[in-house]
């Protein structure tokens, strides 16, 4: 979705219109519910988070300023909510708990071709295994397609450093690229 | 700090320029395979999409957040109309000790009982079981105390609706859910089930420590915990049975069992053989008529023996 069709629909939204809050909501709820879940491993608590952040945007809708990026606002608000309920369930066992797969979507490549859905699976584990702050401005980037300085105010750092940790995450996956390609070589030659 | 005059914002671009020349390609690569590389993350469905909106729509056109925060958030509310209004009814009629008299709802032994509270909320009651609430429930506040089993129905409002039972607190804007909890039975855990919409429980005065349970799920609290067990799915069915004069005990220890038949058909039931008061026993009756024909099933069982007494049974070896 275009930035600018967002800005409209929050100018619309300040004048206290529900159909482009709606249209609003289509559109950012299931990319956010992903964002929370990477923190709380929940569905139902994702959804719980996102859903509270949209109803408490809708009370502060006068104070919404169309040039500021909602996104930003929207990103940060779950953040914030999901280290809150992090923190106050830390004694739970969150992320041990055994997740159902069917919940999940099944990325597979539906083309059967070459090594490169092992290499796809490889990448989501490298990705995981990244430092936190790395892995989240990199995933902020590249997944939520948020600018520096929108990932800047989500995660309350400068964009300068938003911009080391990004550098920082693909030096990383490079590393274990490069290391991987030298592995499948070997193996090649034998 | 974030210094907003300074622009340093990097593109994509500038990203791959701070790579030294034999590096960028690599990196280059790993960004663009990346794209379809997130790690696993739920499927929502348009119905997801839709069922998550009307429940905001919902929350939105009660003004109120329903959120684990809401705690710190409702201070704010303190001098909303209603406290005005409450002060006012209270000053109009100060020393009338008469609001602070509770309204009180007993349900005889051997009775279910259906009583609609005064904001339009149902509550069942169980056998011998009851419920408390002041006369200003519905104007300032929602509360209610419970001491027994009872299912609620609870209409959505601007109000928490709060349920006191033992130390467990329950806190809910309009579902509908189970509670059990006995005061005669502490060292039973308090146990809340939900049917429908979700509901907060919680330890009296540790309103941060709460659980959300979700449909489908229980979740306890006894009285040294501090904070309650981990929601888990349950037959609903097994929960709510009683409201169909069933008689579950699923696991249950005898004394549980024997409590529950003296409730359930307003008789005595005198333990004798204390030392089989924990053993437990998973029985079911679909209505089951007098207490004899079930005691003489429990006692079959356990190598038991009863006889009748003046007021109702003992139990023996």
């Amino acid at each position: 979705m275009s930035a600018e069709q967002i800005r409209i629909w929050v100018q619309k939204i300040s004048e206290s219109d529900r159909k482009a809050f709606d249209s609003l909501f289509r559109c950012l709820y299931p990319r956010l519910v992903h964002f929370a879940f990477k923190y709380v491993h929940r569905k139902a608590i994702a959804g719980d988070i996102v859903q509270n952040t949209f109803v408490a945007l809708w009370q502060k809708r006068e104070d919404l300023d169309p040039q500021q990026s909602v996104k930003a606002y929207l990103y940060q608000a779950v953040r914030n909510r999901s280290l809150n309920y992090l923190r106050d369930h830390s004694k739970e066992t969150v992320g041990l708990e055994s997740v159902d797969s069917s919940q999940f979507e099944s990325v597979e490549n539906t083309n059967p071709q070459e090594e490169s859905d092992h290499l796809m699976d490889l990448l989501k584990e490298w990705i995981c295994d990244l430092p936190e702050r790395q892995r989240e401005a990199f995933e902020l980037s590249r997944f939520e397609g948020l600018d520096h300085d929108e990932i800047a105010s989500v995660m309350e750092v400068s964009p300068n450093t938003v911009n080391n940790h990004i550098v920082a995450a693909l030096k990383h996956l490079r590393d274990r690229y490069e290391l991987y390609k030298k592995e499948i070589n070997e193996v090649g030659y034998d | 700090m974030t210094d907003k005059t300074r622009h340093n914002s990097k593109s994509e671009t500038d990203i791959f320029e701070q790579f030294s020349d034999d590096e960028r390609a690599g990196v280059r690569e790993i960004w663009e395979k990346s794209a379809n590389a997130e790690p696993p993350t739920p499927k929502i469905t348009d119905l997801d999409i839709e069922n998550a909106l009307s429940t905001v729509h919902s929350y939105i056109d009660n003004t109120r957040l329903e959120d684990p925060y809401f705690h710190k958030k409702s201070k704010k509310n303190f001098l909303s109309w209603k406290w005005v209004a409450a002060a006012a009814v209270l000053l109009l009629i100060a020393g009338a000790g008469y609001l602070y008299i509770p309204k009180t709802i007993t349900v005889p032994r051997g009775e279910i009982t259906s009583v609609t509270l005064p904001d339009g909320s149902t509550v069942e009651l169980n056998s011998d079981s009851k419920i408390e609430y002041n006369r200003l429930f519905d104007i300032t506040n929602r509360h209610i105390t419970l001491n027994g089993e009872a299912f609620f129905e609870v209409k959505r409002g601007e109000d928490h609706f709060i349920v006191s039972a033992n130390n467990a607190r329950v806190e809910v804007l309009g579902t509908k859910f189970n509670v059990r909890s006995w005061h005669n039975e502490p060292e039973q855990p308090t146990e809340v089930t939900v049917t429908e919409g979700a509901v907060h429980l919680y330890p009296a005065g540790l309103p941060d420590s709460s659980v959300i349970i979700h449909p489908g799920n229980l979740s306890s609290l006894s009285a040294n915990m501090h904070k309650p067990t981990d929601p888990q799915p349950v037959s609903l069915g097994r929960i709510t049975g009683w409201r169909n004069h069933r008689l579950i005990f699923n696991n249950q220890p005898l004394r549980v069992i024997f409590n529950e038949l003296e409730r359930r058909f307003n008789t005595t039931i005198q333990l004798e053989a204390k030392d089989v008061a924990n053993e437990t026993l998973t029985a079911f009756y679909n209505n089951p008529q007098n207490v004899g024909s079930v005691l003489k099933d429990i006692c079959r069982i356990k190598g038991l023996q009863f006889s009748k007494t003046a007021h109702g049974y003992r139990v023996y070896k």
